[in-house]
């Protein structure tokens, strides 16, 4: 049954779990994805994404119409900020898996993964991977920007809600974060597939 | 390497409205003409719209489980928001209160110790000075040094045994309650023991001397002359051998006069019950002799501060 968003929202802010859980099952994708590119890590998100859920639970009453999708992914970055400030604080070692001699290994999917297509899933872990690595060493403000427009396809307006800021801010963070991004995967291109290097058409001048 | 090329902040800024398709016709124009002037520009357009689309299809991770929340989390999430923000201001009011406290009782202790004399002590100045003993002698005049200060020479609560003298100071200033202040009426000096008086310094505790010792120090006490300024005095001194067995004495005072209240502060009622008057200056004292607030209270809103903050880090450490 479909039932307006807004009409969610002010019976959730009522009281009504129900209506609640229709909005987080609404926007938990989107939450859980932004989460995961800002965090680079599956379970900080996921952590990330639950309690940016029960801040929203808590604060509902606080929502003053709106974007709820803004405000909604305002709260997902904010928990992400804390998660983050939390690991800097306390850092953790990953369990990745390692090989026989000790060496770790880096990318344990694809070597689970025997589907026929293994080369281009290679190449895809590796493009991801790269990307990844890029963005997190964007500072928090470029990155977020650059996650929400870029990775997750939100507009310009919606952004400048979520963090607070103009849009002129919005659009200069963008800016310097998508020039820092090429530079990184510049500097990693030779790692990267041919077709996935950026600047594969300035090498052949 | 950028700048190098001469590219501005503006066509970067062109550059990424026009990789979002935002521009106005007018901005089209301007972004082409700064395209067909520097080929760089043409470069690094073409290399930033191949990152936005190769950002663009990064691929979206499924959800590991729904975030939805339970019933029972649900009332957690209530509870937990309602706890922490309380604990953290009970502990930073606890805080406030026990630096306020604290910060006070120091500020007027150091005030106490180092102020004037209270507007009490000033008006019995006055009043002192408007009294005959303003006028006394050389020897009077450490009497009236003495008076100049707040003095008081008997203390209600401890009866005649406690008749002593006690020099002016800051416990003066905090009588809270009943305060009785016994001054000396010139009428009543015992000029006969000027000599000894010479010797007793202002407010000073003679009780401790043996009155035999006082005698055989002073011998030349009934060779003095009578003071004339002081009429009536030497009528009322008793001779030195009738006191020789009474209770420890003021030099200055005659004996016989010892106790006898000339004026109190706050002004009572002649018509008060003597045990009336004997509990409130017993109370007076007591509570003199302690602070504003008690220590425990300080003590206990310290620790009250302590206890409530760290719940507050627990509670915010196991959200």
């Amino acid at each position: 049954m479909f039932m307006e968003e807004s009409l969610l929202i002010e019976k959730a802010a009522d009281g009504d779990l129900d209506a609640f859980n229709q909005l987080v099952l609404t926007y938990q994708e989107l939450a859980f994805n932004v989460a995961y590119r800002i965090m680079a890590d599956e379970a900080a998100a996921a952590d990330a994404t639950q309690e940016a859920v029960i801040s929203m639970y808590r604060k509902l009453d606080a929502y003053r119409g709106g974007s709820f999708k803004a405000w909604f992914l305002r709260i997902v970055t904010n928990a992400c900020y804390d998660e983050l400030r939390r690991q800097k604080r306390r850092p953790t070692i990953p369990l990745e898996p390692e090989t026989d001699e000790g060496d770790p290994i880096e990318s344990p999917i694809w070597i689970e993964d025997q589907s026929p297509g293994l080369e281009e899933t290679i190449m895809n872990a590796q493009l991801e991977k790269a990307i990844q690595d890029c963005i997190n060493r964007l500072n928090e403000k470029h990155r977020v920007v650059m996650i929400m427009i870029d990775v997750s396809g939100q507009d310009y307006e919606t952004v400048a809600e979520i963090i607070q800021s103009p849009l002129g801010t919005v659009k200069s963070r963008l800016s310097r974060a998508r020039l820092k991004m090429q530079e990184c995967l510049q500097s990693a291109g030779e790692l990267l597939p041919d077709q996935f290097r950026l600047n594969s058409e300035e090498n052949d001048d | 390497m950028i700048r190098q090329e001469n590219v501005t902040s503006r066509d970067l800024e062109l550059l990424n409205v026009a990789l979002d398709h935002a521009l106005t016709p007018q901005e089209q124009v301007e972004f082409d003409k700064r395209l067909s002037e520097c080929p760089y520009l043409i470069t690094l357009f073409q290399q930033q719209r191949r990152l936005k689309n190769v950002m663009g299809q990064l691929p979206s991770c499924k959800v590991p489980h729904n975030f939805t929340l339970t019933r029972a989390e649900a009332r957690k999430a209530k509870r937990g928001g309602f706890l922490q923000p309380l604990f953290g201001w009970a502990s930073a009011i606890s805080a406030l209160l026990v630096v306020v406290i604290f910060g006070s009782q120091l500020i007027f202790n150091n005030v106490s110790l180092t102020a004037p004399m209270s507007d009490d002590s000033t008006e019995t100045t006055l009043l002192q000075e408007d009294s005959p003993m303003a006028a006394m002698t050389e020897e009077g005049a450490s009497v009236k040094i003495m008076a100049s200060e707040p003095v008081y020479l008997l203390n209600w609560a401890g009866g005649y045994g406690d008749i002593g003298g006690k020099g002016g100071g800051s416990d003066v200033y905090d009588t809270g309650g009943v305060s009785i202040n016994i001054y000396i009426n010139p009428d009543d000096f015992y000029t006969g023991d000027a000599v000894a008086m010479e010797g007793a310094g202002a407010g000073e505790i003679v009780e401790e001397v043996p009155l035999e010792d006082v005698m055989m120090t002073a011998p030349q006490a009934e060779e003095l002359p009578e003071p004339e300024t002081l009429p009536g005095a030497t009528q009322r001194s008793t001779p030195v051998p009738q006191v020789k067995r009474e209770a420890p004495r003021i030099y200055g005072l005659d004996p016989e006069k010892a106790g006898t209240v000339l004026k109190m502060t706050p002004d009572s009622s002649p018509a008060q019950p003597e045990n009336a008057t004997l509990e409130q200056a017993r109370s007076g004292n007591e509570a003199n002799s302690k602070p504003g607030i008690p220590i425990q209270v300080s003590i206990g809103l310290l620790a009250a501060a302590l206890i409530f903050g760290l719940i507050w880090l627990h509670l915010k450490v196991k959200r």
